[in-house]
């Protein structure tokens, strides 16, 4: 058991020594990336972003799925501008 | 993001998971969850948390107490908005059964659209109160607050009718 000490010891900790050397490299190397903060949009600027949906997803289904059909979104409709 | 209620962002998500890109994943909630590597530009919706939470609560408040689905969209929307409403609509959750308050900053529009399953109680008198609700907040710089207004207002009234 003592003759594999060496053998097998050494390797692994040579092994260990080098990915935590590359993990403090990797580090060192990263740091300046930052995640760009998220602008805040507000009414007097102009709408550049993509489209966004947004609906409740974690509510059980409320009607049983049907294909699509062109009059299915002909129900009440209103508009207005500010 | 609030967690969970974010649909998709219209027009460029693929549904199919094999086309998703690298390190994204459909959630079982139907949810998009995407990672987002060093550098890369938010793809978070542009609000503050407290209103995508407040957004998220009032969805999800308003389809439970009315039994319609509600949707809200925010974008450009074209000369005939009502049209674009309708056909945004129809790529919401069970759209039959749905409502939609579609808000395009650049043109200043705000329409409200209903499915058929759902044109007696939201009908054109119900859309206008949203509508009318919305407005009166976003005319004081209130983009989610005027969302969240007009959802409680045609919850309510389709709960009622």
């Amino acid at each position: 058991m003592e003759d594999l000490i060496v053998p097998i010891g050494v390797p692994i900790t040579i092994v260990c020594v080098l990915l935590v050397a590359a993990c403090v490299v990797s580090m060192a190397f990263s740091g300046g990336l930052k995640y760009p903060k998220v602008q805040i949009y507000t009414l007097d600027q102009k709408w550049t972003h993509k489209p966004l949906l947004f609906s409740a997803t974690d509510i059980a289904p409320m009607t049983l799925e049907r294909h699509a059909e062109p009059e299915d979104v002909d129900g009440g409709t209103a508009s207005g501008k500010w | 993001m609030a967690s969970g209620d974010l649909a998709h962002n219209n027009g460029d998500l693929t549904t199919a998971s094999g086309a998703l890109p690298m390190g994204t994943v459909i959630t079982s909630s139907g949810r998009v969850s995407a990672a987002r590597f060093p550098g890369d530009a938010p793809t978070t919706p542009p609000f503050s948390r407290d209103d995508l939470v407040a957004l998220d609560d009032a969805l999800k408040e308003s389809s439970e107490v009315a039994q319609v689905r509600f949707s809200v969209f925010i974008g450009d929307l074209g000369a005939d908005a009502v049209s674009d409403a309708k056909a945004i609509l129809g790529k919401a959750p069970e759209p039959y059964n749905g409502a939609l308050i579609a808000v395009s900053p650049n043109t200043k529009d705000v329409v409200v659209v209903s499915g058929k399953d759902v044109a007696d109680r939201v009908n054109d008198r119900v859309a206008q109160l949203g509508v009318s609700a919305a407005i009166t907040s976003i005319r004081q710089g209130n983009l989610i607050d005027g969302l969240v207004a007009a959802l409680h207002v045609m919850a309510t009234a389709a709960a009622a009718s």
